[in-house]
């Protein structure tokens, strides 16, 4: 089968200019160079730290930025060249949930005139049968009649992203792009919206894009993860597989760093790099992980590794491949953690 | 023991024109000597207020209208603002969300690490900033001396956040608050951060009030917790304990709902509704429009709390 | 079941509701009432003069040549024997189509510029804001003085003068509000659902630049009005026997000493003017302020 979308060696970079006299052009790689696909029905979760640049990628992906270089295939259509007529096409199929939802929302307009507004556009139904549409597309997503000629800020930051939801599945798209979701929100209301989102995609058939920096989420929503650090994904597998046995260094550290619900993670140990991530203006020679990277080898500062498949799906951009076992700490906190963790 | 810090019966509130908000709503609990105790909340629940409280660094519209704030037998309400001012920075230390707000984008780094020294403890500054070297080296930020020398916005956060800290122990308080002090930060850079802090608790013998709403820091941070919904703590205990063994169901609903199961892409329990109006509470108990356990009581009489053997809860389940 | 009058009801329900809360506030601005019940005051004697003026503002009475106010002319009359108070009447009329038309010519030049520099950017923006800038550093009388040189003395002559020199404030505004949206999360998710651009600069950017706008338009009338007011002052703009104000300033000054009245009367209808609408407009700035919402 056909994934719905395969993106093929995307880069993104922005160049602004600096200076007043002499202008300098910087350079900042926002993207540089991700490849990955994603099946039908499927959640791909991309996790990283800010600036690791998996935001670009999905606005990239939605043509909202154009992109520097690469293909982006959709059903089969390189939608980085289509005539404007399918692109519409794309616009109604692909959709889009972003972090913020007040900020996603415009301050100006109702939640109908939201809901409205893509029914009109694509020419999907008017009056009374895009109310009913409308109507019937909140109820879905759990919100009430009442809240249909509400302004954003009369809703509470849950409702609004239940809003931004609606939008985004009233033209029952193909693939939604899920940046951050959940983050603005509160523990309690995160876990309803994480609900919603489970629930539409079985009813709906929906494929998902799942960007986050937050790995319990990630690890939750998510089939397959890749995981990426200034611009590049280190490491591809499937959730399961990722969590149990990692095999770049990067994504050790990130398992192992992050802060985990249950006391006895106190007692396990913790894997702490050292320094930040370097600027994406100034990317460093080799592999990109190399000035943090406690295994690091005189080669890695000399050659960027590439992408290799070890079998079954799960890819790794790592010299050291085979030579290192960066997983045991990463792995205890987790297999102990979640495999025997019992909620009453 | 003595408990270095006591909180009783704190109230702030907050007098708006569209009405009272009851940020802080009959708040107590203890901080013992060399202990890590954390007050987790979601949005509005006033953990930060009540951290602002036991500072008083809460200003109109809002008012600390009672309750008691004991600090090495003294209460912290009563005393006057040049008092008050002794115990800040040198006693009682806070850093915050965001360090740009408490580091003055005009001074050097340096400068302002040796500040206290000179504030407090008369340095001058000349040894003032080489303590503050020190001190810089001691939270880890590479080449100290040139570091010394840079601004505020020459630093990434996690070196602001690094900053602040070093500026915060420059003169060893007892007691740290930290407020959401790793929020805006990445993960991995969240990992050293926590590390160092306690690495310093450790070494400096300091107390600490961890304000958060990741239970994840709670979990590895605090020797202590207290979970607050809208002004009330309505559980508190050790850690292990109110992880393991949730009372109030607000706490459980809380647990119950992270996305840590081993089983993926399941459903995962969640508190129906949303947060009520802050102005506006429901009566009884402030939880009960959410709770499924809600019994004709919890809408009429707000609960006590109930003492289980260091494990307290405010819910009627567990009243005789 | 629901109907889709929802759309009708959503207008007329919601507008209502706005224009009360708008009233509601308008009481905790103190200022900004008296500016507005001015500015209505002006707006009534404007549309009744006819109704008020006791006499045609043209009217002339050599008999009653400069006498002073009495019951029979409350501002007294000119060298001509002409009403001051029906001159003065009927001068509201033309102080207000004077700010009302320049204002909008500077806003919609304005608008329209400072939105297409902000949303497309790159070379639109660097070319409308270099005109921009070189308009704003030119001193407006004397620009506006030299238009009405080469173009020839006369009241709308003027009018579009002062327009063609004063929307800079316009465009810079717009623009810099425009920048601000333009990235934010919404307009992004406009164009993931299809958006064409003409529809997202006029359904979701203008109505959120719409408040700093209305606000610099309320503040923008006056200084019209004051321009014009110079210009006629000066002798290019209304021509007699029009009664502009600021022409009868002119007309009236070099019988100051022994005839204040001529000069008094419409001097004391343009300061007030003037103070009505700018602190209408401080009192709007404040009220539409987001982050001053009580």
């Amino acid at each position: 089968m056909n994934p719905l979308l395969e993106v093929v060696n995307l880069k993104k970079y922005f160049v602004h200019s600096r200076g007043i006299l002499f202008r300098k052009k910087i350079v900042v790689k926002a993207v540089d160079g991700v490849s990955f696909s994603i099946n039908r029905g499927e959640t791909f979760g991309l996790v990283g730290e800010s600036g690791s640049g998996k935001t670009t990628v999905g606005l990239t992906i939605l043509m909202l930025y154009k992109p520097t270089s690469g293909k982006v295939f959709f059903d089969g259509m390189d939608i980085t060249e289509i005539p404007r007529r399918k692109m519409k096409e794309f616009r109604r199929r692909v959709s889009v949930v972003f972090q913020d939802p007040y900020s996603s929302l415009n301050p100006r307009m109702t939640v109908r005139q939201h809901l409205l507004r893509p029914l009109k556009i694509h020419k999907i139904a008017s009056g009374e049968k895009a109310d009913e549409l409308i109507i019937e597309t909140l109820r879905k997503v759990g919100l009430g009649v009442e809240h249909v000629h509400r302004y954003p800020h009369q809703l509470s930051g849950g409702q609004q992203q239940r809003v931004a939801i609606a939008r985004a599945i009233i033209l029952r798209p193909d693939l939604i792009i899920l940046d951050e979701p959940t983050s603005s929100l509160d523990v309690s209301v995160r876990a309803q919206i994480l609900n919603l989102l489970l629930d539409l995609q079985k009813d709906m058939g929906l494929t998902y894009l799942f960007i986050s920096h937050d790995l319990l989420t990630i690890r939750h929503m998510s089939d397959k993860i890749g995981v990426m650090y200034l611009g590049k994904i280190v490491e591809i597998a499937e959730t399961d597989e990722l969590f149990k046995n990692m095999k770049h260094p990067y994504t050790a550290t990130l398992l192992s760093a992050a802060p985990i619900p249950d006391p006895r993670r106190k007692s396990l140990k913790k894997m702490i790099i050292r320094g930040e991530p370097s600027s994406p203006i100034n990317i460093p020679k080799g592999c990109r992980f190399h000035p943090r990277c406690p295994y690091a080898i005189e080669k890695c500062s000399r050659k960027e590794p590439s992408l290799v498949d070890i079998g079954g799906g799960h890819v790794v951009a790592c010299h050291r491949i085979g030579e290192i076992d960066v997983s045991s700490e990463a792995r205890a906190v987790w297999s102990i953690l979640i495999g025997s963790r019992q909620v009453k | 023991m003595e408990p270095l810090l006591s909180v009783e019966n704190l109230r702030t509130y907050f007098y708006l024109s569209r009405g009272v908000v009851k940020a802080v709503d009959g708040v107590s609990f203890n901080i013992m000597r060399d202990e890590v105790f954390s007050l987790v909340g979601e949005t509005g629940c006033g953990k930060s207020v009540t951290a602002l409280s036991i500072l008083r660094l809460i200003g109109p519209p809002g008012k600390i209208v009672s309750g008691k704030v004991m600090f090495e037998g003294r209460n912290l309400l009563e005393l006057n603002e040049a008092d008050m001012r002794k115990i800040r920075g040198k006693e009682i230390a806070m850093i915050f969300q965001n360090p740009m707000t408490s580091l003055n984008p005009i001074l050097t780094v340096g400068f302002q690490i040796g500040e206290p020294l000179m504030a407090h403890f008369g340095e001058d500054k000349k040894s003032a900033i080489s303590k503050a070297i020190k001190l810089i080296r001691r939270v880890k930020i590479p080449d100290p001396d040139i570091r010394a020398r840079y601004y505020p916005h020459q630093f990434s956060g996690g070196m602001r956040q690094r900053a602040l800290i070093a500026m915060m122990i420059s003169c060893r308080p007892k007691l740290l608050i930290a407020d959401e002090p790793t929020t805006a930060l990445d993960v991995t850079i969240q990992a050293q951060i926590l590390d160092l802090l306690m690495e310093l608790k450790k070494d400096y013998k300091t107390s600490m009030l961890m304000i958060t709403h990741d239970f994840g820091v709670v979990a590895e941070m605090s020797d202590r917790v207290g979970v607050m919904y809208l002004g009330n703590i309505v559980e508190m205990g050790e850690v292990e304990e109110v992880f393991e063994n949730p009372l109030h169901p607000y706490t459980k609903g809380l647990i119950a709902c992270l996305p840590l199961k081993p089983e993926r892409k399941k459903k995962l329990e969640h508190i129906p509704g949303v947060l009520p109006s802050p102005i506006n509470p429901p009566r009884g108990c402030k939880f009960h429009p959410r709770c499924k356990y809600a019994m004709d009581i919890c809408r009429e009489k707000p609960p006590e709390t109930i003492d289980l053997g260091g494990h307290i809860v405010a819910c009627h389940m567990y009243s005789r | 079941m629901y109907k889709s009058k929802i759309g009708i009801m959503d207008n007329v329900l919601l507008n209502a509701r706005r224009i009360i809360e708008g009233l509601r506030m308008m009481f905790y601005y103190k200022m900004a009432l008296i500016g507005f019940f001015i500015v209505c005051a002006v707006t009534i004697i404007a549309i009744a003069a006819p109704l008020i003026a006791l006499r045609r503002y043209d009217e002339t009475n050599v008999a009653d040549r400069l006498k002073p106010p009495s019951s029979e002319y409350p501002f007294g009359t000119d060298d001509l024997g002409r009403c001051i108070f029906s001159r003065v009447i009927y001068g509201s009329r033309i102080a207000l189509m004077v700010g009302l038309i320049v204002m909008l010519i500077e806003a919609s030049i304005g608008v329209v510029l400072g939105l297409i520099a902000g949303y497309y950017g790159g070379i639109a923006d660097k070319v409308i804001s270099a005109i921009t800038d070189i308009i704003w550093a030119l001193p407006p009388l004397v620009l506006a003085l030299g238009i009405v040189i080469i173009i020839g003395p006369g009241l709308l002559n003027v009018v579009a003068a002062i327009a063609i020199v004063s929307w800079p404030p316009f465009t810079r505004i717009t623009r810099a509000k425009v920048q601000s949206l333009v990235n934010r999360e919404f307009i992004l998710a406009a164009r993931a659902i299809g958006e064409n651009n003409f529809n997202i600069i006029v359904r979701y950017i203008l109505p959120n630049v719409l408040s700093p706008i209305i606000v610099l338009a309320t503040l923008t009338i006056p200084s019209a009005i004051l321009s014009t007011t110079a210009l006629s002052f000066l002798g290019f703009g209304a021509q007699p026997p029009t009664p502009d104000w600021g022409a009868m300033l002119a007309e009236g000054r070099d019988k100051m000493i022994y005839a204040p009245w001529i000069t008094t009367f419409p001097g004391i209808f343009i300061v007030i003017t003037a103070l009505g609408f700018n602190l209408l407009g401080d009192g709007l700035r404040d009220m539409l302020d987001p982050k001053l919402k009580i």
